[in-house]
C-alpha cells in the first residue's frame, strides 16, 4: 500500500502528456492535480486512522545490496506527520493556484511539476532507508528548479532558479557524502543487512557512529546538507532569489514543504547525535545567527514576499536553533523537542501567508507596503487572516504559535543556565531574533492596512472567496490550534515519542498559568518588537549605508555566475574546433589508433595465410569496383557527382557481405545506405553548390593516412577473424570463443524442449539464473535483443537523443543571432560546416530545372499510392521473422521510415497532410519506454533486467512458431527507430 | 541432371561481372550528371541479379529478404536525385 501512496503522485504527473495529447480545456491539470492529491489524502487516511492489519506501515524490497541502497518506506511518527503537511497544504495550494494563476500560463507544466515535486517530498519523508531519501532529496531540487524558473522570460527568475538548484545541489553532495560516510563507519565497525541504513537502525546504531574518529566530518558533511536546503547562515541568500517564483510555488516550497527537508533531516539526525557536544554550538549558533540575519533582513525588506522570505530563514534558523538546544520535556531522562509543534506551527502560518501576499498581489498589483496603507477598509478579510497570521509568527497568546514560541524560548533559557558563556550568547541572540520577528509581523499587519493609502493610483478590491479559502484554512487552524491545545498534547506526544524513541511522561504547554520567566520574556518581547518596528526607518537606512549584498552571495555570484562561465567559454574555444572535418578527424583517428592498439596489445595472432576461392575473387572484384566508384567520390568537384558516386557503393557492399552468408548486415547495409542518401541529399539545399577545394597538401596527407590507417585495421581485424585458425581460439583464456558461445547457446530446438521437460525448465524461466538460450535461429538478431540486449537500448537511446538533438539543431540553426550569448568561438563553430567551402562564389545553378513548381510526377504519384504499403507490410513481416530468419526491429524500423520517405517523394505536402504534420517526436520516447518497460518486465518476475522468455506453440497447419517475449524489446527497437529516421527526414525536407 | 552447375554459375557471375564493370565504367566517364544517375539505378539492378544468382548457388532460401529489399527500396536514391536535378527540391 504505501508504494501506491507514494507512486501516486509520479502517476498523475505521468498521465499528463497522453491527456494533453486530446487537447483537453486547460482546466484539466488543475483538475488532476486535485483528483491526486485527494486520492493521496484518502489513503494516508487510511493509513493513519485503519487498524494496523489491514494498512501496513511499512514495506521493504531489496534494490542495490551492493551500496545499501534499498526500497524501504514507512510511515512512523514523523513520516505520517509530515505526509499529512506536504499533502494537505499541497491540496490547499493546488486549490489557491486555480484562483491565482493565469489559466493560459503554461497550465500543464505547472501543475505536473507540482505534483513531481509533492511525489519527491512525500519520498523524502517516506524513506526509511537514508540512500533513498537522497535520490528523492536531489529530485525536489530539481523540480524547485523548474518550478522556481516558471516564468523563465525573465532573466531575474532564470538565475534565482539557478542559485537555487546550486546551492541545493552542493548540499546535496555534502549529504551524499555524509551518508557514505556513515555506512563506512557502519561497515568498519562490522554491520551489515540490507536494513543497515534505515533510520531506526542508525539510532539503534548510534554509540558506534558517534565514537569513531571520522564522526565529526560526517556530521559537518549532513549538517551542510541540511543547512543549505533550508537556507541557514552561510547559505541563506538563495531562498529570496527564489522569490521569483509564483506565490502558490513560494508557498508551497519555500514555506511549508522543500526547506522543511533540511529541518526533517535535523529531526532524524537528532536522536543520533544530540549528545555531541558540538551539536549545541553548531546547529544551535547556525540556527540563532540565520534567525537573526533573517529578522533583520526582514525588516528593511520593502517587498512584502522578500519579507516573508527573509522571515522564513529567520523561523528556519528558530527551528534549527531548538534542535541545537535539545530542549526536552519534563520528567525524561533524554531531551525531547517538541519539534513536531513549531514545525506545524510554521507551515501553517507561513503557508497562509505567502498566500495572502498573493491576494494583495492580485487586488493592488503591487507587493511594495511603502505603496499601500488603509487597506484594512477595502480587503477586511484579508486584514482578519492577515492579523491572525501574523499574531501566530510573532507568538501572540491564543494562537498555534504562541505554543511554539513558548517552546521555543524555554529552551533557550535552559541552554542559557546550563551551558555557561556559550549558552548566554544563544539566548541572548535568539530573544534579540524575536524581537525582529516581533517587529517585522507588527510591518506586516500595520503597513499595507492602516494609515492611509500612500499611493494614490492604487485601487485596491478584495480577493473572491475562491482565492481567499485556502489561506482561510490554514490560517483558522493556527487559530484553533492555539485554542485547543488540550486536545493536541496526546497526539504531539505520540508522535514525538516514535520520532525521538523515548517516552513522555506529561507536558504542560498553556497560557500563563503561573508568573515567571516566560511571561516576563513574553512582554519584552512584544514591547521591545514594537519600539524596533518604530525605528524601523532608522534601521533600514542604516543599513543602505553598509548596503553592499552579503558576502557569501556576492561569493556564489562571482564563482558560479562570472568565473565559471568565462572558464567554460575559454575551454570550448581552445578544445573545439570550428571545423566538421578536423573533429571528424581527431574521433576517428582516435577510435582506430585505440583499436589498433588494442588489437596488437591482446596478442591478436595476425595470421595472413588463406587459400583463395573463387568466391574471394568475386567478392575481390566487387570490392574493387567499389574502391574506383569512391576515388570518382574524391576526385569530383561537385557535392551532387560526390553523392551520385557512393550510392550504389551501399548495394555492392551488401553482396559483399551476401557473399559471405551475412543476410542482416546485407538488409541493414542496404536500407541504411538508401536512408543516407536522401539525408545528404536534403542537406544538399544547405550547402553551396560548387566548393573549391581549400584544403592545404599537409591536410590532404593527413586526411588520407587516418582514412587508409583505419581502413587496414579494420580491414585486419575482420580478416583474422574470419580465419579458421582464429576462429576457434578465444582470446580470453579459459572461456570459449565468443561465436561459437553464441552459435552453441542461441538455439534450443523444439525437440529438445519437449523430449526433456527438465532441461527446458532450466534453460527457461523461473528457475535458472541466468537463461542461456532463447529459442531463436538467427543468431545475429538474438544476439541484439537476448543476449547484448543492454547494449541494444543504449543504442537506441543514442539514436533516439541524436534525432532529438537534430531537431534542436535545425530549429536553431537556421538564425545564429538567436543563440544564446556564447563567446565568439561557439558562434564560430556554428557558422562553420567545413572548411572546404568558398561562400564567397554564389551556388551554380543545377542542371535542369526545367519543372520547378510542377506537381509531382504522375509515375511517382500513382506508383506512391500502394508502394508504401507494400513496403510497410514487408516491414511488419521482417519484423516478426526476426528471430528465426533476417528481419528484426531495426531492418523493421528503417524500411518503414523508407516508405515514409517514397511517400515524401511522390506527393505534395498538402497532400499528405495528416501523415506528414503526425507528431513523429513521441513515438521516439514511446519505443524507448516500451523496450524499457519489456526489460522491467523480467525485473517484476524477480530475474535480471532484460531477460527473455520463450516457448513454442503448435499452429494447426503451419508447424511451429516460436514465441518470445524479446518481441516487444524489438518493437521499442521499431518504435525508436521509425520516429527518429523520419522525424530526421521530414525535418531536413522541411524549409 | 542438375540445373545449376558450378560452370553455369561461373558463365552468370562473369557476366554480371562484366554488366557491372561497363556501369562503373559509364558510371566515371559519364559526361553529363543524368547518366551517372541512370548508372545508380542499374548497378542496383545488377545486384540484386547477382544476389538471386548467389542465393541460387549456395541453396539458400533466406537471401531473398535483401534482393526484394533492394528492389522495393532501392529506387529511392535514383527518384530523389531526379527529382533535385528537376526541379531544384526533393520534397515540395
Amino acid at each position: 500500500m504505501l508504494p501506491v501512496l507514494l507512486l501516486l503522485p509520479f502517476l498523475g504527473a505521468a498521465l499528463f502528456y497522453p491527456i494533453y495529447q486530446f487537447r483537453p480545456g486547460d482546466r484539466v491539470p488543475r483538475q488532476l492535480t486535485l483528483i491526486t492529491t485527494g486520492a493521496v489524502l484518502v489513503l494516508l487516511a487510511w493509513a493513519t486512522f485503519a487498524p494496523g492489519g489491514d494498512a501496513p506501515r511499512e514495506f521493504f524490497a531489496e534494490w542495490i545490496p551492493a551500496i545499501g541502497l534499498h526500497v524501504s518506506l514507512w510511515l512512523d511518527g514523523p513520516a505520517l506527520f509530515f505526509s499529512w503537511i506536504i499533502a494537505g497544504i499541497g491540496f490547499l495550494i493546488f486549490y489557491y493556484s486555480g484562483h491565482y494563476m493565469d489559466p493560459k500560463d503554461a497550465p500543464w507544466r505547472f501543475y505536473a511539476t507540482m505534483l513531481l515535486f509533492m511525489g519527491a517530498m512525500l519520498g523524502v519523508v517516506m524513506s526509511r532507508n537514508v540512500l533513498l531519501m537522497f535520490l528523492f532529496w536531489e529530485v525536489t531540487s530539481l523540480t524547485s528548479f523548474i518550478l522556481i524558473g516558471h516564468w523563465h522570460e525573465r532573466k531575474s527568475a532564470r538565475q534565482g532558479a539557478l542559485q537555487a538548484l546550486i546551492v541545493t545541489a552542493l548540499g546535496g553532495l555534502c549529504l551524499l557524502a555524509g551518508i557514505a560516510g556513515v555506512y563506512w563507519i557502519l561497515m568498519d565497525a562490522g554491520l551489515g543487512g540490507p536494513h543497515l541504513l534505515d533510520w531506526d537502525q542508525l539510532w539503534l546504531h548510534r554509540d558506534v557512529i558517534t565514537s569513531h574518529g571520522a564522526s565529526f566530518v560526517v556530521l559537518v558533511l549532513l549538517l551542510l546538507g541540511a543547512f543549505t536546503k533550508s537556507a541557514q547562515f552561510p547559505f541563506q541568500f538563495w531562498l529570496p532569489g527564489a522569490m521569483e517564483a509564483p506565490t502558490p510555488v513560494s508557498a508551497f516550497l519555500h514555506a511549508a514543504t522543500m526547506v522543511k527537508a533540511g529541518i526533517y533531516l535535523l529531526g532524524r539526525l537528532y536522536p543520533v547525535y544530540w549528545a555531541e557536544p558540538s551539536w549545541l554550538l553548531i546547529v544551535g549558533g547556525v540556527g540563532v545567527v540565520t534567525m537573526l540575519i533573517g529578522g533583520f533582513m526582514a525588516i528593511v525588506s520593502t517587498d512584502l514576499k522578500q519579507l516573508l522570505a527573509h522571515s522564513t530563514v529567520s523561523q528556519l534558523g528558530l527551528i534549527t536553533a531548538y534542535y541545537g538546544f535539545g530542549h526536552g520535556l519534563v520528567g525524561t531522562e533524554k531531551p525531547l523537542p517538541l519539534d513536531l509543534a513549531l514545525i506545524a506551527s510554521h507551515a501553517l502560518f507561513k503557508g497562509g501567508l505567502f498566500m495572502i501576499v498573493g491576494i494583495i498581489d492580485h487586488g493592488t498589483h503591487t507587493r511594495e507596503w511603502p505603496r499601500l496603507g488603509g487597506l484594512r477598509h477595502k480587503m477586511p478579510w484579508t486584514f482578519a487572516l492577515t492579523l491572525i497570521g501574523c499574531a501566530s509568527m510573532a507568538g501572540f497568546p491564543f494562537t498555534f504559535g504562541f505554543v511554539a514560541k513558548e517552546l521555543f524560548l524555554k529552551g533557550a533559557l535552559e541552554v542559557s543556565q546550563v551551558h555557561g558563556a556559550a549558552g548566554i550568547f544563544l539566548f541572548v541572540t535568539a530573544l534579540l531574533a524575536s524581537l525582529f520577528t516581533v517587529a517585522y509581523c507588527i510591518r506586516m499587519v500595520v503597513s499595507p492596512f492602516f494609515g492611509k493609502p500612500r499611493d494614490p493610483s492604487i485601487d485596491a478590491h478584495e480577493g473572491g472567496a475562491g482565492i481567499l479559502a485556502a489561506p482561510a484554512v490554514l490560517i483558522l487552524l493556527t487559530l484553533l490550534g492555539g485554542l485547543y491545545v488540550p486536545l493536541l498534547e496526546r497526539p504531539i506526544a505520540t508522535l514525538v515519542e516514535a520520532a525521538h524513541y523515548g517516552k513522555v511522561s506529561g507536558f504542560t504547554v498553556g497560557f500563563f498559568h503561573h508568573v515567571d520567566v516566560l511571561l516576563l520574556l513574553a512582554v519584552i518581547l512584544f514591547t521591545g518588537g514594537a519600539a524596533i518596528f518604530l525605528l524601523a526607518d532608522r534601521i533600514a537606512s542604516a543599513h543602505k549605508v553598509f548596503g553592499s549584498p552579503a558576502p557569501f552571495r556576492r561569493a556564489y555570484e562571482w564563482t558560479f555566475e562570472e568565473a565559471a562561465p568565462a572558464f567554460a567559454a575559454w575551454l570550448c574555444g581552445a578544445v573545439q574546433q570550428p571545423s566538421l572535418q578536423r573533429n571528424i578527424a581527431i574521433t576517428s583517428g582516435v577510435a582506430f589508433g585505440l583499436i589498433g592498439f588494442a588489437a596488437i596489445y591482446s596478442g591478436m595472432p595476425f595470421v595472413f595465410e588463406f587459400d583463395v576461392t573463387w568466391l574471394d575473387i568475386m567478392a575481390g572484384g566487387v570490392v574493387i569496383m567499389a574502391g574506383a566508384l569512391v576515388l570518382l567520390a574524391i576526385g569530383s568537384k561537385t557535392f551532387v557527382v560526390r553523392l551520385i558516386a557512393i550510392s550504389p557503393i551501399g548495394p555492392m557492399v551488401a553482396l559483399f557481405y551476401l557473399f559471405y552468408k551475412a543476410p542482416d548486415l546485407a538488409l541493414t547495409q542496404i536500407l541504411v545506405e538508401v536512408s543516407l542518401v536522401v539525408m545528404l541529399l536534403l542537406l544538399l539545399f544547405r550547402l553551396p553548390q560548387r566548393f573549391v577545394a581549400r584544403s592545404t597538401r599537409a591536410r590532404r596527407i593527413a586526411t588520407a593516412a587516418i582514412a587508409i590507417t583505419g581502413g587496414l585495421i579494420m580491414g585486419a581485424l575482420t580478416f583474422v577473424g574470419q580465419h579458421s585458425e582464429t576462429r576457434g581460439t578465444s582470446i580470453i583464456p579459459g572461456h570459449p570463443p565468443v561465436n561459437q558461445y553464441y552459435l552453441e547457446n542461441a538455439f534450443y530446438p523444439p525437440q529438445k524442449f519437449q523430449d526433456n521437460p527438465e532441461l527446458a525448465a532450466e534453460l527457461n524461466y523461473p528457475g535458472a539464473g541466468h537463461l542461456r538460450s532463447s529459442g531463436g535461429r538467427n543468431v545475429v538478431n538474438v544476439i541484439l535483443v537476448d543476449f547484448r540486449g543492454f547494449d541494444t537500448l543504449g543504442e537506441i537511446l543514442v539514436l533516439g537523443i541524436s534525432a532529438v538533438g537534430l531537431l534542436v539543431l535545425l530549429v536553431l540553426g537556421r538564425d545564429p543571432d538567436k543563440l544564446p550569448d556564447w563567446r565568439s568561438a561557439g558562434r564560430r563553430a556554428v557558422r562553420y560546416i567545413s572548411e572546404g567551402y568558398d561562400e564567397s562564389k554564389p551556388p551554380a545553378p543545377t542542371v535542369l530545372r526545367r519543372k520547378i513548381g510542377a506537381p509531382p510526377s504522375l509515375i511517382m504519384r500513382e506508383t506512391g499510392r500502394f508502394a508504401p504499403a507494400i513496403v510497410l507490410v514487408f516491414a511488419v513481416v521482417l519484423f516478426f521473422a526476426g528471430h528465426n530468419a533476417p528481419g528484426g526491429g531495426f531492418i523493421a524500423g528503417l524500411m518503414s521510415a523508407a516508405a515514409f520517405a517514397i511517400l515524401l517523394l511522390s506527393f505534395r505536402k498538402e497532400d499528405i497532410r495528416r501523415l506528414h504534420d503526425f507528431r513523429y517526436l513521441t513515438i521516439i520516447p514511446a519505443g524507448m519506454a516500451v523496450a524499457l518497460g519489456t526489460g522491467l518486465v523480467a525485473v517484476a518476475f524477480g530475474l535480471p533486467f532484460l531477460t527473455s522468455g520463450f516457448t513454442y506453440l503448435d499452429v494447426p497447419f503451419y508447424g511451429e512458431v516460436e514465441v518470445t517475449s524479446a518481441i516487444g524489446f524489438d518493437l521499442g527497437v521499431y518504435l525508436t527507430v521509425v520516429g527518429s529516421v523520419i522525424l530526421i527526414i521530414k525535418r531536413l525536407g522541411q524549409e | 541432371m542438375e540445373l545449376f552447375t558450378p560452370a553455369m554459375q561461373v558463365f552468370f557471375f562473369a557476366a554480371l561481372t562484366l554488366s557491372l564493370g561497363v556501369m562503373i565504367y559509364r558510371m566515371i566517364k559519364g559526361p553529363h550528371v543524368l547518366d551517372r544517375v541512370i548508372c545508380i539505378d542499374a548497378i542496383a539492378l545488377i545486384v540484386i541479379c547477382m544476389m538471386a544468382v548467389w542465393e541460387l548457388a549456395v541453396g539458400t532460401p533466406y537471401f531473398f529478404d535483401a534482393i526484394l529489399v533492394l528492389a522495393l527500396v532501392g529506387f529511392l536514391a535514383t527518384v530523389a536525385l531526379c527529382k533535385y536535378l528537376e526541379r531544384g527540391e526533393i520534397i515540395d
